[in-house]
């Protein structure tokens, strides 16, 4: 492939391809000249103006490639957060971050975290006093970047109508062979893929499987991001007859959500653990390389088979989701409702852990302030104040959390009622979506729930039940053990009854406005998951895709 | 505004209500450390004693109702070593306004037959015994999360 690079280059500069690689080399060459010229006057320029007109740049390093560069900076804004602070641009390049802001003294607020760790990294944060390369330079630089983005993008856009005719609905989606004859996208570059995971996330919404076969890519690292382009639509991945060589490299993907992979023709499809290392570490992959993931590619377990959501009835199941789903639905889109489900003597507590190296975005603080960890905390007062009483101070505390998207279909819930009385407890494993960042992470929810007395203000609110207490336990995002069926296999009650059903479109249709016909339509089309129906109806409106006779 | 939410609810709790909070920590803090994992990893037979015969234990899925099928579930689960990173508990409403029943949730590592490891979540919930007024678990329902 060292050979595409150099054609890569002499490609451009013939200029064979298209009239645009031209301009790109003339700014370029012209660039040269005239920087050598000015270089002077710039430094003046530099000197006089100073710090007004300049941006305050700094350099972070080192930064490996490997590192989530988006997750970084986040990290960075937090620990130094300023008011109004402006993070002018970012640049990566050696190892090196540099970032630009606007004022001197958002710069000493971030030269300060000079030595702070980050993951398993001692960073340095270090002022870049070079005199850099002026204003005209600097243009020209920004412009070659857009051209070559939009050179790559057309590249895709073209593919994508050529074989597709630009049909929004296709579920299968081929990107194979595109780096072979167009070396100028290369897929092991992370701005090449965040402009492909673009034009997918706009062109292709209801796209399921996506091949990146034949494209000589040699580490998943820029797949990473995909998560933050809302491409969770997309859960067979076809990697076939590329270069990925070392299994580690699998981890990139494990915040994604995935039905079916392909390596075939990478080397790690060879190595004798590939297999097993696999199904491992994605326990939610049902097919490999179009084989079934089955018993024979996992080690025998000295532990008894691990099985799917228990109930003790099946009825207490149906009304156990039934709860949970209007629970979750409105503490993601309409928080405030939740008090009602709440009484004057509900107990609410939630802890909280990070894995070693796992992100520290913005959120981590809020959950680690109020997290009752017994363990960690020995403090009475603390302890006995981290334990809420009464919807009020409850429902409070909910204003503080995060904005959320949870995915009920992908839990596990286990139902029963407890031993010789009449309380129903319910715990939930799962894992939500922090809207403002993208984050997943996981969560175990303790409900210990009570029969809404009739004629109580959580009756009337529709709450069947009330919460007596609860407990939620939230860690960074893991994926959740392969889980066998249930012996006596009653079916999984993730499919609501009819009349939840109703109840859904109900809510659905008022939310959106939607015609119920089409509320409906949209419901089961996104197996009864209301955030998945809400998001794709969002999505679909931007694009102006809904006809006005589809409304109300 | 985090603070003032929790002055307020800390001086609108009787000292009664403190006490009993305190109670129920100091009760959760000893069935962690001193009793149901030390049991668990050191001497197994003896965790079936913590146990009623209206008991239920829940694990990954598998119901086990009463001290038999409980028996059963523990001799089937080969040697263990449980590392809890975090605990919290409750007191839940009883007959007993003195005497609350106590929620306690756990998170931790667990390793089986020494190279098999795992995350896990556990619910327990302990209830008073009436015969022998000591602490017993009326449920608990375990998940390996990784």
């Amino acid at each position: 492939m060292s050979n595409n690079r150099t054609i890569k280059i002499s490609g451009k500069k013939k200029g064979g391809a298209n009239n645009k690689s031209r301009p790109i080399r003339q700014i370029h060459s012209n660039n040269n000249n005239s920087n050598n010229n000015n270089r002077s006057i710039s430094r003046h320029k530099n000197k006089s103006i100073g710090s007004r007109a300049e941006y305050q740049k700094l350099i972070i390093s080192p930064v490996p490639s490997s590192v989530d560069r988006n997750d970084l900076l986040n990290y960075i804004k937090q620990k130094a957060y300023r008011p109004n602070a402006n993070f002018v641009k970012t640049e990566y390049k050696d190892q090196r971050l540099t970032i630009q802001v606007e004022k001197a003294d958002d710069a000493n607020a971030i030269v300060n975290l000079n030595n702070t760790r980050y993951r398993e990294l001692q960073l340095s944060i270090i002022r870049d006093i070079r005199v850099t390369t002026q204003g005209g330079n600097k243009k020209e630089q920004i412009l070659k970047e857009r051209l070559t983005a939009a050179a790559i993008s057309k590249v895709f856009e073209d593919h994508l109508k050529a074989s597709y005719h630009n049909n929004p609905m296709k579920d299968a989606v081929d990107f194979s062979f595109i780096n072979g004859s167009n070396p100028i996208v290369d897929f092991n570059s992370d701005k090449t893929d965040k402009l492909l995971f673009q034009i997918i996330s706009k062109q292709c919404p209801k796209a399921v499987t996506v091949s990146f076969a034949s494209n000589s890519i040699t580490t998943l690292a820029p797949f990473k991001s995909m998560l933050r382009y809302s491409l969770d639509h997309v859960m067979n991945f076809n990697f076939s007859n590329n270069r990925i060589s070392d299994l580690s490299e699998l981890d990139y993907l494990s915040d994604l959500t995935l039905r079916e992979l392909v390596f075939i023709g990478n080397p790690i499809a060879l190595q004798p653990t590939y297999r097993m290392e696999v199904a491992r570490r994605f326990p939610d992959l049902q097919i490999l390389d179009s084989k079934p993931i089955g018993p024979e590619d996992f080690p025998p377990s000295p532990i008894p088979p691990l099985r799917a959501n228990y109930c003790d009835a099946q009825e207490r199941q149906q009304f156990a989701y039934k709860f949970l789903q209007k629970y979750l639905v409105a503490f993601d889109s309409e928080r405030s409702s939740i008090i009602n489900a709440y009484t004057p003597e509900s107990r609410f507590s939630t802890t909280f852990v990070t894995d070693k190296g796992s992100n520290t975005r913005g959120t981590t603080k809020t959950y680690q302030r109020s997290s009752r960890n017994l363990k960690k905390t020995k403090n009475v007062q603390k302890n006995i104040s981290l334990l809420f009483h009464g919807a009020d101070q409850i429902s409070n505390y909910f204003k503080l959390f995060p904005a959320t998207s949870h995915h009920l279909t992908s839990s596990t819930i286990d139902t029963f009622l407890a031993p010789g009385s009449n309380s129903l407890i319910i715990i939930v494993h799962g894992h939500y979506l922090e809207k403002l960042f993208n984050t997943k992470r996981s969560y175990d929810r303790t409900f210990i729930l009570a029969a809404a007395a009739p004629g109580s203000e959580a009756a009337k609110n529709g709450w069947e039940a009330t919460i007596l207490n609860e407990q939620l336990h939230i860690r960074s995002y893991l994926r959740f053990p392969r889980l066998e069926p249930q012996p006596n296999a009653t079916p999984v009650a993730q499919a609501p009854t009819d009349i939840n059903q109703e109840a859904l479109v109900n809510q659905f249709s008022a939310a959106t406005k939607l015609k119920p016909e089409f509320a409906r339509e949209c419901l089961s089309n996104n197996a009864w998951d209301y955030n998945q129906a809400y998001e794709v109806f969002q999505k679909v409106l931007t694009q102006g895709g809904i006809p006005a006779t589809m409304y109300i | 505004m985090f603070s003032n939410l929790n002055t307020n609810s800390t001086n609108a709790l009787t000292e009664q209500q403190k006490k009993i909070i305190q109670n129920t920590t100091d009760k959760a803090e000893t069935f962690v450390k001193d009793y149901y994992y030390h049991l668990y990893d050191t001497n197994r037979k003896e965790v079936v004693k913590l146990y009623k015969d209206i008991s239920i234990s829940i694990w990954n899925g598998t119901e086990c109702k009463g001290i038999t099928n409980i028996e059963k579930l523990l001799s089937e689960i080969p040697t263990s070593n449980h590392s809890v990173e975090c605990y919290d508990c409750q007191p839940v409403t009883s007959d007993d306004p003195e005497n609350p029943n106590i929620l306690i949730v756990t998170s931790g590592k667990v390793t089986y037959n020494v190279q098999s490891s795992h995350s896990f979540h556990h619910t327990f919930l302990l209830i008073k015994d009436p015969t022998t007024q000591n602490l017993c678990i009326s449920y608990d329902c375990l998940r390996l999360t990784s």
